[in-house]
Protein backbone atom coordinates (compact mmCIF):
# COMPACT_ATOMS: atom_id res chain seq x y z
CA UNK A 1 0.00 0.00 0.00
CA UNK A 2 2.76 2.70 0.89
CA UNK A 3 4.68 1.50 -2.13
CA UNK A 4 1.17 2.41 -4.37
CA UNK A 5 0.85 5.83 -2.33
CA UNK A 6 4.28 6.88 -3.23
CA UNK A 7 4.30 6.05 -6.33
CA UNK A 8 0.99 7.57 -6.87
CA UNK A 9 2.83 10.94 -5.10
CA UNK A 10 5.15 10.62 -7.50
CA UNK A 11 3.26 10.45 -10.75
CA UNK A 12 0.90 13.51 -9.92
CA UNK A 13 3.82 15.41 -8.56
CA UNK A 14 6.42 14.59 -11.82
CA UNK A 15 3.48 14.67 -14.37
CA UNK A 16 2.53 18.20 -12.98
CA UNK A 17 5.55 19.54 -13.35
CA UNK A 18 5.55 19.75 -17.22
CA UNK A 19 2.06 19.31 -17.18
CA UNK A 20 -0.69 20.89 -19.69
CA UNK A 21 -2.73 23.33 -17.71
CA UNK A 22 -6.29 25.02 -18.95
CA UNK A 23 -6.87 28.72 -17.51
CA UNK A 24 -11.00 28.19 -17.88
CA UNK A 25 -13.02 30.90 -17.13
CA UNK A 26 -17.25 30.70 -17.26
CA UNK A 27 -18.69 33.83 -19.32
CA UNK A 28 -21.80 34.83 -18.79
CA UNK A 29 -24.05 35.88 -21.62
CA UNK A 30 -26.11 38.81 -21.26
CA UNK A 31 -29.84 38.61 -22.13
CA UNK A 32 -30.41 39.05 -25.25
CA UNK A 33 -27.13 39.21 -26.19
CA UNK A 34 -26.58 35.32 -27.61
CA UNK A 35 -26.02 36.08 -31.22
CA UNK A 36 -23.66 39.45 -31.22
CA UNK A 37 -21.44 37.53 -28.38
CA UNK A 38 -21.04 34.06 -29.92
CA UNK A 39 -20.56 36.21 -33.39
CA UNK A 40 -18.02 38.03 -31.26
CA UNK A 41 -16.13 35.58 -29.88
CA UNK A 42 -16.00 33.22 -33.38
CA UNK A 43 -14.42 36.01 -35.49
CA UNK A 44 -12.30 36.95 -32.68
CA UNK A 45 -10.37 33.29 -32.20
CA UNK A 46 -10.25 33.09 -35.96
CA UNK A 47 -8.75 36.02 -36.72
CA UNK A 48 -5.98 36.04 -33.85
CA UNK A 49 -6.04 32.59 -31.88
CA UNK A 50 -6.06 30.26 -35.30
CA UNK A 51 -1.73 30.14 -35.70
CA UNK A 52 0.87 27.61 -33.71
CA UNK A 53 2.46 30.34 -31.72
CA UNK A 54 -0.76 32.59 -30.56
CA UNK A 55 -2.52 31.83 -27.73
CA UNK A 56 -4.70 28.33 -27.81
CA UNK A 57 -8.73 29.14 -26.44
CA UNK A 58 -11.58 26.23 -26.48
CA UNK A 59 -14.74 27.24 -26.04
CA UNK A 60 -17.36 24.58 -24.59
CA UNK A 61 -20.99 25.99 -23.95
CA UNK A 62 -22.89 24.37 -20.94
CA UNK A 63 -25.63 22.14 -20.94
CA UNK A 64 -27.16 21.55 -18.16
CA UNK A 65 -26.84 22.46 -14.33
CA UNK A 66 -27.72 26.55 -13.16
CA UNK A 67 -25.15 28.22 -16.09
CA UNK A 68 -26.85 26.59 -19.02
CA UNK A 69 -26.56 28.06 -21.81
CA UNK A 70 -23.51 30.00 -20.40
CA UNK A 71 -19.84 29.39 -21.90
CA UNK A 72 -16.60 28.09 -20.41
CA UNK A 73 -13.56 28.88 -22.37
CA UNK A 74 -10.25 27.54 -21.78
CA UNK A 75 -6.72 29.11 -22.62
CA UNK A 76 -4.82 25.67 -23.10
CA UNK A 77 -1.23 25.87 -22.46
CA UNK A 78 1.53 23.40 -22.36
CA UNK A 79 2.78 24.47 -19.26
CA UNK A 80 1.78 26.61 -16.09
CA UNK A 81 4.68 29.20 -17.13
CA UNK A 82 2.42 30.41 -20.13
CA UNK A 83 0.60 32.56 -17.59
CA UNK A 84 3.40 34.31 -16.94
CA UNK A 85 2.83 36.32 -20.27
CA UNK A 86 0.00 36.45 -22.76
CA UNK A 87 0.95 36.52 -26.50
CA UNK A 88 -2.41 38.60 -27.56
CA UNK A 89 -1.19 42.13 -29.12
CA UNK A 90 -3.39 45.25 -28.51
CA UNK A 91 -4.79 44.38 -32.07
CA UNK A 92 -6.48 41.37 -30.32
CA UNK A 93 -7.25 42.46 -27.12
CA UNK A 94 -8.77 45.60 -28.40
CA UNK A 95 -11.12 43.11 -30.58
CA UNK A 96 -12.18 41.45 -27.52
CA UNK A 97 -13.00 44.33 -25.71
CA UNK A 98 -15.14 46.25 -28.16
CA UNK A 99 -16.93 43.23 -29.74
CA UNK A 100 -16.92 40.78 -27.16
CA UNK A 101 -17.11 42.12 -23.80
CA UNK A 102 -20.21 44.29 -24.41
CA UNK A 103 -22.06 40.77 -24.64
CA UNK A 104 -20.98 38.95 -21.42
CA UNK A 105 -20.00 39.04 -17.70
CA UNK A 106 -17.26 37.08 -15.81
CA UNK A 107 -17.85 34.26 -13.90
CA UNK A 108 -15.74 31.92 -12.38
CA UNK A 109 -12.11 31.60 -13.22
CA UNK A 110 -10.40 28.47 -12.09
CA UNK A 111 -6.86 26.56 -12.97
CA UNK A 112 -6.94 23.07 -14.06
CA UNK A 113 -4.30 20.63 -14.46
CA UNK A 114 -4.55 17.80 -16.92
CA UNK A 115 -2.93 14.47 -15.68
CA UNK A 116 -1.88 12.48 -18.83
CA UNK A 117 -0.69 9.58 -16.78
CA UNK A 118 -4.55 8.98 -15.76
CA UNK A 119 -6.31 10.42 -18.94
CA UNK A 120 -7.10 8.63 -22.50
CA UNK A 121 -6.97 9.33 -25.65
CA UNK A 122 -7.07 7.02 -28.69
CA UNK A 123 -5.90 7.80 -31.78
CA UNK A 124 -9.15 8.86 -33.82
CA UNK A 125 -11.13 9.37 -31.19
CA UNK A 126 -13.91 11.96 -32.12
CA UNK A 127 -16.85 13.18 -30.54
CA UNK A 128 -17.89 17.61 -29.75
CA UNK A 129 -19.87 16.23 -26.43
CA UNK A 130 -18.71 16.24 -22.79
CA UNK A 131 -19.90 14.59 -20.26
CA UNK A 132 -17.82 15.93 -17.19
CA UNK A 133 -18.38 14.52 -13.88
CA UNK A 134 -16.77 17.09 -10.68
CA UNK A 135 -15.09 14.96 -7.79
CA UNK A 136 -14.74 16.56 -4.63
CA UNK A 137 -12.49 13.66 -2.52
CA UNK A 138 -11.82 13.97 1.17
CA UNK A 139 -8.00 14.25 2.20
CA UNK A 140 -8.74 10.88 4.10
CA UNK A 141 -9.55 9.27 0.71
CA UNK A 142 -7.25 10.49 -2.10
CA UNK A 143 -5.53 7.32 -2.55
CA UNK A 144 -9.00 5.10 -3.01
CA UNK A 145 -10.62 8.05 -5.31
CA UNK A 146 -6.69 7.93 -7.81
CA UNK A 147 -6.36 4.19 -7.50
CA UNK A 148 -10.11 4.07 -8.77
CA UNK A 149 -8.95 6.42 -11.77
CA UNK A 150 -5.49 5.04 -12.02
CA UNK A 151 -7.04 1.49 -12.80
CA UNK A 152 -9.66 2.73 -15.31
CA UNK A 153 -7.58 4.47 -17.28
CA UNK A 154 -5.48 0.97 -17.41
CA UNK A 155 -8.69 -0.90 -18.46
CA UNK A 156 -9.94 1.55 -20.99
CA UNK A 157 -6.89 1.04 -22.72
CA UNK A 158 -6.79 -2.85 -22.39
CA UNK A 159 -10.18 -2.79 -23.87
CA UNK A 160 -9.79 -1.06 -26.17
CA UNK A 161 -12.19 1.47 -25.29
CA UNK A 162 -12.64 3.92 -28.56
CA UNK A 163 -13.68 7.37 -26.57
CA UNK A 164 -11.73 9.78 -24.86
CA UNK A 165 -11.62 10.51 -20.89
CA UNK A 166 -9.12 13.38 -19.38
CA UNK A 167 -8.80 13.73 -16.16
CA UNK A 168 -7.39 17.49 -14.76
CA UNK A 169 -7.02 18.27 -11.00
CA UNK A 170 -7.71 22.08 -10.11
CA UNK A 171 -4.46 23.96 -9.34
CA UNK A 172 -6.04 26.82 -8.59
CA UNK A 173 -9.53 28.40 -7.56
CA UNK A 174 -11.27 25.57 -6.30
CA UNK A 175 -11.68 24.76 -2.33
CA UNK A 176 -10.77 21.47 -1.35
CA UNK A 177 -9.52 18.80 -4.16
CA UNK A 178 -11.64 18.65 -6.63
CA UNK A 179 -10.92 16.17 -9.83
CA UNK A 180 -12.68 16.98 -13.33
CA UNK A 181 -12.89 13.51 -15.70
CA UNK A 182 -14.36 14.49 -19.30
CA UNK A 183 -15.79 12.04 -20.98
CA UNK A 184 -15.84 12.75 -25.11
CA UNK A 185 -18.79 11.49 -26.74
CA UNK A 186 -20.55 11.98 -30.76
CA UNK A 187 -23.54 13.68 -29.05
CA UNK A 188 -25.86 11.89 -26.85
CA UNK A 189 -26.57 8.90 -29.57
CA UNK A 190 -22.82 8.56 -29.00
CA UNK A 191 -22.98 8.69 -25.41
CA UNK A 192 -25.83 6.22 -25.67
CA UNK A 193 -23.41 3.98 -27.48
CA UNK A 194 -20.25 4.13 -25.14
CA UNK A 195 -22.27 3.60 -22.06
CA UNK A 196 -23.22 0.31 -23.65
CA UNK A 197 -21.14 -2.51 -25.11
CA UNK A 198 -18.05 -0.34 -24.20
CA UNK A 199 -18.48 0.24 -20.56
CA UNK A 200 -19.37 -3.27 -20.24
CA UNK A 201 -16.33 -4.45 -21.87
CA UNK A 202 -13.99 -2.16 -19.70
CA UNK A 203 -15.75 -3.20 -16.38
CA UNK A 204 -14.99 -6.77 -17.59
CA UNK A 205 -11.28 -6.01 -18.22
CA UNK A 206 -10.59 -4.30 -14.86
CA UNK A 207 -11.90 -7.33 -13.09
CA UNK A 208 -10.22 -9.48 -15.25
CA UNK A 209 -7.05 -7.27 -14.34
CA UNK A 210 -7.41 -6.55 -10.65
CA UNK A 211 -9.71 -9.24 -9.42
CA UNK A 212 -13.46 -10.52 -9.15
CA UNK A 213 -15.84 -7.46 -8.58
CA UNK A 214 -12.63 -5.40 -8.17
CA UNK A 215 -14.48 -2.71 -10.24
CA UNK A 216 -17.71 -2.50 -7.75
CA UNK A 217 -15.64 -2.58 -4.53
CA UNK A 218 -12.99 0.13 -5.99
CA UNK A 219 -15.54 2.44 -7.42
CA UNK A 220 -17.33 2.10 -4.08
CA UNK A 221 -14.37 3.03 -2.40
CA UNK A 222 -13.67 5.89 -4.72
CA UNK A 223 -17.49 7.24 -3.94
CA UNK A 224 -16.86 6.77 -0.25
CA UNK A 225 -13.84 8.80 -0.93
CA UNK A 226 -15.83 11.95 -1.79
CA UNK A 227 -16.82 14.43 0.92
CA UNK A 228 -20.79 14.83 0.76
CA UNK A 229 -21.37 17.52 -2.24
CA UNK A 230 -18.23 16.23 -4.00
CA UNK A 231 -19.99 14.59 -7.06
CA UNK A 232 -21.69 16.37 -10.03
CA UNK A 233 -21.90 16.14 -13.14
CA UNK A 234 -22.64 18.50 -16.45
CA UNK A 235 -22.58 18.59 -20.10
CA UNK A 236 -21.10 20.79 -22.31
CA UNK A 237 -20.79 20.98 -25.72
CA UNK A 238 -17.27 21.89 -27.82
CA UNK A 239 -17.81 24.42 -30.05
CA UNK A 240 -15.32 24.87 -32.98
CA UNK A 241 -16.25 27.83 -34.61
CA UNK A 242 -15.35 29.63 -31.28
CA UNK A 243 -12.17 27.37 -30.70
CA UNK A 244 -8.26 27.48 -32.01
CA UNK A 245 -7.52 24.78 -33.93
CA UNK B 1 -28.82 -5.38 -2.26
CA UNK B 2 -26.54 -5.43 -4.62
CA UNK B 3 -28.78 -5.84 -7.43
CA UNK B 4 -30.13 -1.92 -6.92
CA UNK B 5 -26.94 -0.97 -7.25
CA UNK B 6 -26.24 -2.31 -10.93
CA UNK B 7 -29.83 -1.42 -11.42
CA UNK B 8 -28.93 2.23 -10.51
CA UNK B 9 -25.29 2.19 -12.48
CA UNK B 10 -27.11 0.68 -15.26
CA UNK B 11 -29.73 3.44 -15.45
CA UNK B 12 -27.02 5.88 -14.87
CA UNK B 13 -25.57 5.24 -18.08
CA UNK B 14 -28.12 3.93 -19.75
CA UNK B 15 -29.05 6.71 -22.04
CA UNK B 16 -30.56 4.93 -24.94
CA UNK B 17 -33.97 5.70 -23.24
CA UNK B 18 -35.81 8.97 -23.34
CA UNK B 19 -33.76 11.77 -21.45
CA UNK B 20 -35.68 13.60 -19.24
CA UNK B 21 -34.71 17.52 -18.76
CA UNK B 22 -36.01 19.85 -16.59
CA UNK B 23 -36.15 23.60 -16.74
CA UNK B 24 -37.40 26.46 -14.85
CA UNK B 25 -39.57 29.09 -16.41
CA UNK B 26 -40.53 32.97 -15.16
CA UNK B 27 -43.30 34.02 -17.23
CA UNK B 28 -43.92 37.90 -17.28
CA UNK B 29 -46.33 39.58 -14.52
CA UNK B 30 -50.14 39.08 -15.12
CA UNK B 31 -49.00 36.77 -18.23
CA UNK B 32 -50.10 33.43 -17.02
CA UNK B 33 -52.85 32.72 -18.87
CA UNK B 34 -51.37 33.82 -22.32
CA UNK B 35 -48.32 32.32 -21.54
CA UNK B 36 -50.35 28.76 -20.93
CA UNK B 37 -52.60 28.71 -24.08
CA UNK B 38 -49.42 29.66 -26.43
CA UNK B 39 -47.46 27.21 -24.55
CA UNK B 40 -50.57 24.23 -24.87
CA UNK B 41 -50.92 25.40 -28.81
CA UNK B 42 -47.14 25.11 -29.53
CA UNK B 43 -47.27 21.64 -27.45
CA UNK B 44 -50.25 20.27 -29.16
CA UNK B 45 -48.84 21.62 -32.72
CA UNK B 46 -45.30 19.84 -32.18
CA UNK B 47 -45.21 17.53 -29.13
CA UNK B 48 -47.49 14.61 -29.55
CA UNK B 49 -46.50 12.96 -32.43
CA UNK B 50 -44.37 9.78 -31.95
CA UNK B 51 -40.55 10.79 -32.20
CA UNK B 52 -41.26 14.32 -31.05
CA UNK B 53 -40.35 15.22 -27.37
CA UNK B 54 -42.70 14.96 -24.89
CA UNK B 55 -43.39 17.85 -22.74
CA UNK B 56 -45.42 18.00 -19.26
CA UNK B 57 -46.00 21.51 -17.83
CA UNK B 58 -46.12 22.19 -13.91
CA UNK B 59 -46.80 25.38 -11.74
CA UNK B 60 -44.47 25.45 -8.87
CA UNK B 61 -47.19 26.62 -6.00
CA UNK B 62 -44.47 26.54 -3.55
CA UNK B 63 -40.69 27.48 -2.44
CA UNK B 64 -38.44 30.02 -3.45
CA UNK B 65 -39.56 29.47 -7.33
CA UNK B 66 -43.14 29.61 -6.85
CA UNK B 67 -45.34 31.21 -9.54
CA UNK B 68 -42.56 29.90 -11.93
CA UNK B 69 -43.56 27.38 -14.54
CA UNK B 70 -41.15 23.41 -14.28
CA UNK B 71 -41.33 22.26 -17.26
CA UNK B 72 -40.23 18.92 -17.99
CA UNK B 73 -39.45 17.32 -21.61
CA UNK B 74 -38.80 13.82 -22.75
CA UNK B 75 -36.80 12.96 -25.79
CA UNK B 76 -34.85 10.65 -27.52
CA UNK B 77 -30.84 11.06 -27.89
CA UNK B 78 -31.50 11.35 -31.98
CA UNK B 79 -33.42 13.95 -31.05
CA UNK B 80 -31.21 16.04 -28.37
CA UNK B 81 -28.12 15.71 -31.28
CA UNK B 82 -30.42 17.21 -33.82
CA UNK B 83 -31.82 19.88 -31.52
CA UNK B 84 -31.72 23.00 -34.13
CA UNK B 85 -32.93 26.79 -32.33
CA UNK B 86 -33.63 27.82 -35.94
CA UNK B 87 -36.31 24.66 -36.41
CA UNK B 88 -39.65 25.58 -37.19
CA UNK B 89 -40.89 24.28 -33.66
CA UNK B 90 -38.43 26.75 -32.04
CA UNK B 91 -39.43 29.61 -33.96
CA UNK B 92 -42.72 29.15 -33.41
CA UNK B 93 -42.03 28.61 -29.43
CA UNK B 94 -39.73 31.95 -29.63
CA UNK B 95 -42.03 33.95 -31.85
CA UNK B 96 -45.28 32.78 -29.56
CA UNK B 97 -44.44 31.96 -26.28
CA UNK B 98 -41.13 33.49 -26.27
CA UNK B 99 -43.13 37.52 -25.36
CA UNK B 100 -44.70 36.07 -22.10
CA UNK B 101 -41.51 34.50 -20.49
CA UNK B 102 -39.33 37.44 -18.56
CA UNK B 103 -36.36 38.10 -20.16
CA UNK B 104 -33.32 35.83 -19.98
CA UNK B 105 -35.90 33.84 -17.25
CA UNK B 106 -35.47 30.25 -18.27
CA UNK B 107 -33.41 29.12 -15.98
CA UNK B 108 -30.66 25.82 -15.79
CA UNK B 109 -31.12 22.78 -17.70
CA UNK B 110 -31.36 19.57 -15.00
CA UNK B 111 -31.18 16.34 -16.75
CA UNK B 112 -33.39 13.11 -15.31
CA UNK B 113 -33.08 9.50 -15.27
CA UNK B 114 -36.52 7.64 -15.03
CA UNK B 115 -36.04 5.13 -12.58
CA UNK B 116 -39.19 2.91 -13.21
CA UNK B 117 -38.66 -0.03 -10.96
CA UNK B 118 -38.84 2.70 -8.08
CA UNK B 119 -41.97 4.18 -9.46
CA UNK B 120 -45.56 3.20 -9.13
CA UNK B 121 -47.69 3.53 -12.01
CA UNK B 122 -51.45 3.61 -12.10
CA UNK B 123 -54.30 4.80 -14.56
CA UNK B 124 -54.33 8.48 -12.77
CA UNK B 125 -57.15 10.75 -13.38
CA UNK B 126 -57.29 14.06 -12.71
CA UNK B 127 -54.00 13.82 -10.14
CA UNK B 128 -52.88 17.24 -11.23
CA UNK B 129 -52.16 18.18 -7.63
CA UNK B 130 -48.19 16.94 -7.36
CA UNK B 131 -46.11 16.92 -4.26
CA UNK B 132 -42.28 16.10 -4.93
CA UNK B 133 -40.03 15.04 -2.04
CA UNK B 134 -36.42 16.00 -3.42
CA UNK B 135 -33.59 14.17 -1.89
CA UNK B 136 -29.46 14.08 -1.92
CA UNK B 137 -28.11 11.48 -0.60
CA UNK B 138 -24.94 10.43 0.19
CA UNK B 139 -22.69 8.44 -1.91
CA UNK B 140 -22.38 5.83 0.69
CA UNK B 141 -26.23 6.45 1.44
CA UNK B 142 -27.38 5.19 -1.90
CA UNK B 143 -28.12 1.84 -0.83
CA UNK B 144 -30.51 2.79 2.42
CA UNK B 145 -31.98 5.87 0.18
CA UNK B 146 -33.10 3.16 -2.34
CA UNK B 147 -33.84 0.01 -0.29
CA UNK B 148 -36.82 2.16 0.87
CA UNK B 149 -37.86 3.77 -2.40
CA UNK B 150 -38.21 -0.04 -3.57
CA UNK B 151 -39.93 -1.68 -0.35
CA UNK B 152 -42.25 1.77 -0.78
CA UNK B 153 -43.15 0.77 -4.24
CA UNK B 154 -43.54 -3.30 -3.39
CA UNK B 155 -45.98 -2.14 -0.31
CA UNK B 156 -48.45 0.32 -2.34
CA UNK B 157 -48.91 -2.43 -5.10
CA UNK B 158 -49.11 -4.93 -2.25
CA UNK B 159 -52.32 -2.49 -1.16
CA UNK B 160 -55.67 -4.16 -1.42
CA UNK B 161 -56.57 -0.32 -2.98
CA UNK B 162 -54.58 0.75 -5.22
CA UNK B 163 -53.53 4.79 -4.44
CA UNK B 164 -55.15 6.79 -7.08
CA UNK B 165 -52.26 8.84 -8.27
CA UNK B 166 -49.11 7.49 -9.40
CA UNK B 167 -45.83 8.03 -7.60
CA UNK B 168 -42.55 8.29 -9.98
CA UNK B 169 -38.98 8.57 -9.30
CA UNK B 170 -36.33 10.44 -10.87
CA UNK B 171 -32.73 9.89 -10.54
CA UNK B 172 -30.51 13.53 -11.77
CA UNK B 173 -28.51 12.81 -14.53
CA UNK B 174 -26.62 15.82 -15.03
CA UNK B 175 -26.99 19.51 -13.73
CA UNK B 176 -27.16 19.00 -10.36
CA UNK B 177 -24.45 18.82 -7.00
CA UNK B 178 -24.77 15.67 -5.35
CA UNK B 179 -27.05 12.67 -5.82
CA UNK B 180 -30.20 14.05 -6.18
CA UNK B 181 -33.44 12.22 -6.83
CA UNK B 182 -37.06 13.35 -6.85
CA UNK B 183 -40.23 11.48 -6.13
CA UNK B 184 -43.43 13.16 -7.07
CA UNK B 185 -46.76 12.13 -6.11
CA UNK B 186 -49.90 12.57 -7.54
CA UNK B 187 -53.42 13.86 -6.13
CA UNK B 188 -56.19 15.45 -7.10
CA UNK B 189 -55.59 18.32 -4.67
CA UNK B 190 -54.54 19.67 -1.37
CA UNK B 191 -57.58 18.08 0.69
CA UNK B 192 -56.81 14.66 -1.46
CA UNK B 193 -53.37 14.30 -0.24
CA UNK B 194 -54.13 14.96 3.38
CA UNK B 195 -57.17 12.46 3.18
CA UNK B 196 -54.55 9.92 1.34
CA UNK B 197 -51.89 10.76 4.21
CA UNK B 198 -54.71 10.11 7.15
CA UNK B 199 -56.43 6.69 5.18
CA UNK B 200 -54.31 5.54 2.88
CA UNK B 201 -50.91 5.94 4.22
CA UNK B 202 -51.07 4.21 7.80
CA UNK B 203 -52.33 1.29 4.96
CA UNK B 204 -49.60 1.55 3.17
CA UNK B 205 -46.86 1.28 6.65
CA UNK B 206 -48.91 -1.43 7.39
CA UNK B 207 -48.07 -3.33 4.80
CA UNK B 208 -44.61 -2.22 4.20
CA UNK B 209 -44.00 -3.75 7.22
CA UNK B 210 -46.36 -7.29 6.92
CA UNK B 211 -44.02 -7.69 3.88
CA UNK B 212 -40.20 -6.70 5.35
CA UNK B 213 -40.85 -7.14 8.91
CA UNK B 214 -42.00 -5.59 12.15
CA UNK B 215 -41.00 -2.06 12.44
CA UNK B 216 -39.12 -2.26 8.55
CA UNK B 217 -40.78 0.67 7.41
CA UNK B 218 -39.62 3.19 10.78
CA UNK B 219 -36.06 1.24 10.75
CA UNK B 220 -35.84 2.20 7.19
CA UNK B 221 -36.93 5.30 7.48
CA UNK B 222 -34.10 6.42 9.91
CA UNK B 223 -31.95 4.59 8.11
CA UNK B 224 -32.71 7.22 4.78
CA UNK B 225 -32.50 9.99 7.16
CA UNK B 226 -28.66 8.70 7.96
CA UNK B 227 -28.27 8.58 4.34
CA UNK B 228 -29.12 12.30 2.91
CA UNK B 229 -26.31 14.97 3.35
CA UNK B 230 -27.55 17.76 5.79
CA UNK B 231 -30.62 19.84 4.75
CA UNK B 232 -30.96 17.02 1.89
CA UNK B 233 -34.43 16.87 2.07
CA UNK B 234 -36.97 19.36 0.34
CA UNK B 235 -40.53 19.56 -0.24
CA UNK B 236 -42.28 21.46 -2.78
CA UNK B 237 -45.77 21.54 -4.50
CA UNK B 238 -46.62 21.80 -7.98
CA UNK B 239 -49.77 21.84 -10.21
CA UNK B 240 -49.86 19.93 -13.79
CA UNK B 241 -51.15 22.10 -16.27
CA UNK B 242 -52.68 19.40 -18.94
CA UNK B 243 -53.63 22.14 -21.61
CA UNK B 244 -49.69 23.08 -21.99
CA UNK B 245 -48.68 19.47 -21.84
CA UNK B 246 -48.33 16.76 -24.44
CA UNK B 247 -51.19 14.55 -24.30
Amino acid sequence: MKKFILITILTLFVSSLSAQVGQARTLIVKDGQMAKFSEGIAKKTQMYNRSEDSDQYYTFQILSGPNTNNFIRVRWMESIGELDSNSAGADELKYWNKNVVPYYTEGTSRIWTRNANLSYVPEDSSGNLRRVIYYNYKDSGEWDFWRFRQRVRKAMEESGYESAMNVLWCSSGCTGNWVQVRFHHDGFMGQSSDYGEPLQNMIAKYNEIYGEDAYEQDSNSASASLTDDGFRVRHLMFMPDMSSQ
Amino acid sequence: MKQILILLLSLSFSFSYSQLSTRTIEVKSGQMEKFIEMAGKKTKKYNNEEGSARFWTYEILTGSDAGKIWRMRAASSEYMDNWDSNSEESQYWMKNVGPYIKNGSVNGNYMWNYVGEMSHNVDSENQNHVMALIYTYKASGEQDFWRFRERVVAARKAMDTAPKGSMHSVLCSSGCNGNVAIILFEYESFSDQQRYNQEMLPKMIEKYNELFGNDAYEQDGEKVDKALVENGRGRMHLRFIPEASSD
